[in-house]
Formats: C-alpha cells, structure tokens, sequence
C-alpha cells in the first residue's frame, strides 16, 4: 500500500524541477512533429523509453538519417547510467512486491533518482517506495502531457529559443543541492574535464569515460582525505 | 526508415533502457557486493550530472568555446553561482534562462 503523505512529500520534493523539466518535453514533443514523427509514435517514445536525453538523440539521428543500430546503440549508452541509479538505489527498494519494483524501475529518471537518494540519505525513517512512486508519478505526468503539447506546437516554438538549456540548468540546481564536501566537489571537476576532453570521441563514449573518471576520483579522494584525518588525530 | 523499423527500434531501446533501471533492484540481495561498490555509487550522480553539464554549456557544435560571448558559459556560470548560494532549484533555472535570452537576444 502507499503511504500518501510520503507520497505527496515524494510529489512536493520534484516540483521545484517541473520548470526545467516542462520546456525539456516541450522540445521533445516539438523535435518529434519537426521529424515527421506521427503522434502514436512520438507516445510510443515518450512512454516506452521515458528517458529525455536519449529520446532527443533518437530524434536527431533520424533526422540525420543514421543507421537503426546506432540509434538503438548511442540510446542505451546514454541510459546505461540507468544501471548505476539501479545499484544505488536497490537497497531502499527492498522487500517491496516485484511488480512495485517493476513499476518504479521503470518510472525512475535522473530527476527523481537525485531528489529521492539524496532525501533518504537525510531522512532514513522515510517510506521508500511511495517517497519515490509520488516523485516519480508526478514526473511521467508532466513529461507526457508537455510531449503531446509540445508536439500539439509543432513548429510555433522555434528551437533557436533555446528552450533545452533549462537542462543543464537543471542538473547545475541538482548537483549544487546535493554534493557536500571536497571528495563530490574533486568528483565533478574531474568528471566536467573529462566529459569536455572526451566529447569528439565517437558514440557518445566521452560521457561514460567522464562519469567513470569522477566517480574514482571522489572515491579515491575520499580515502586519501578521510586517512590524512586519521593520522593527524582529527577523524 | 520504415515506420515499421522505427517501431522496432523504439521498442528495443524502451526494453534495453528498462532492463537497465530495473537490473539491480531486481539483483539486489543475490549479489553480494564488495565494500568499495556502495561507497563509489555516493559519487555517480555528481559525476554523471557533472559529465551532462559541463559539455552542454562549454561546448558548440563540437569545438571547446571559452569566451565571455557564449551566452550558455556565462549563463552556466551564473546558475553555478546561485545554485551555491541559494540552493534554490527554482531561482537557478530561471536565473539562467533569463541570462541566456538576455545574451543571446539582446
């Protein structure tokens, strides 16, 4: 059963995101009628792949006339970062029906993969699954609804707006909020760096190189910081 | 492309990228996980979000743009900068759209 004030504090906690995220599906429903895309097959993406990144980059490729298997390739690599949300946040989906598991793996995005690690982190009394059902419901919501009206637009809203700069903004507002500490700051400087030096590499791979150098860079960071504590009597 | 291959693809990307979310909550339990795993996982969302933003506001159609001109750096910089202070995800967002369209149209 669902706890509703965890869901409704689940639902509360992504509303602050609603406004990158609305020009995000806007673009999205607006790319896709700009590609030719019928209204059937622009849902068909929205619901079956309900992840923006990838979504956008299958829309660009079709317009540039790529081969189907490097658009289903650079797609999965974008969401394999899936994978990692998955492992971090299992622990707290424990015990919980297989079809609840189902339900919110499907349903998870970075946005309320973010809110919702961060918040039990900080609140371990919290109820999980219906913390994350509340934020994430609401996410899929605001995102179809502003994918059809974004393809309803069509081409009123020009791209040259540059809507899709509230993404980046977005994720700025995220990270800002959830990374304490030296060892998630060396994490994203070297990630950023990567990310940078390695964006002409081909397939998308430049991103997946970058997230795994800042994850060992904190990492390590974080073992050398917390030993240099120990040794000097500050731990 | 056929629609029908597009109808392909979209189904092979929606189940590839629901297996991935799914993979380890799913595993979770019947896969015992060495120590260092769960203390590298605290650092993937920084490194991933950090991986997404950094190109987006640095880079312009493939090539590094340093320069007061890109109105993406500068807006970036500016969210950065109110993310830190205020911590309001609200108050960044439109403070950066609103540097942006300030640069970019004016």
């Amino acid at each position: 059963m669902i706890n509703k004030e965890s869901a409704t504090r689940g639902a509360k906690s992504v509303t602050p995101l609603i406004i990158g995220i609305i020009p995000f599906a806007l673009i999205s429903g607006i790319t896709a009628a700009n590609t030719g895309l019928s209204l059937g097959m622009a849902l068909l993406m929205s619901i079956g792949i309900f992840a923006g990144a990838s979504q956008l980059a299958v829309l660009q490729l079709l317009s540039n006339n790529a081969h189907m298997l490097v658009i289903i390739y650079t797609a999965l690599i974008i969401n394999l970062r899936m994978m990692i949300y998955s492992l971090s946040i299992a622990p707290y989906l424990q015990g919980i029906k297989m079809r609840w598991k189902v339900l919110l793996a499907y349903s998870m995005t970075d946005q309320s993969y973010a809110i919702s690690s961060v918040h039990f982190l900080n609140n371990p009394e919290e109820d999980y699954k219906s913390f994350l059902f509340g934020a994430s419901l609401t996410l899929w919501i605001i995102w179809q609804v502003n994918t059809i009206a974004g393809y309803l637009m069509g081409s009123i809203i020009p791209p040259e707006l540059g809507l899709d700069f509230g993404i980046p903004l977005t994720f700025i507002a995220i990270l800002l909020k959830g990374v304490v500490g030296w060892p998630g700051y060396i994490a994203i400087i070297i990630s950023g760096i990567v990310a940078v030096v390695a964006s002409s590499l081909p397939m998308n791979i430049g991103l997946v190189l970058a997230a795994i150098a800042g994850i060992a860079a904190g990492t390590i960071s974080e073992i050398i910081l917390s030993n240099e504590g120990r040794s000097s009597g500050r731990e | 492309m056929s629609n029908l291959q597009l109808t392909f693809t979209v189904i092979i990307i929606g189940i590839g990228t629901f297996l991935f979310r799914f993979s380890f909550i799913y595993l979770y339990g019947n896969l015992k996980l060495p120590d260092w795993i769960p203390r590298a996982m605290r650092f993937v969302p920084p490194a991933v979000l950090s991986a997404l933003i950094f190109p987006a506001i640095l880079i312009k159609d493939e090539v590094v743009w340093m320069s007061p001109q890109n109105p993406r750096l500068v807006a970036g910089i500016v969210a950065i900068i109110v993310a830190w202070k205020t911590k309001n995800l609200l108050l960044t967002i439109a403070t950066g759209l609103g540097i942006f369209w300030l640069i970019t149209f004016i």
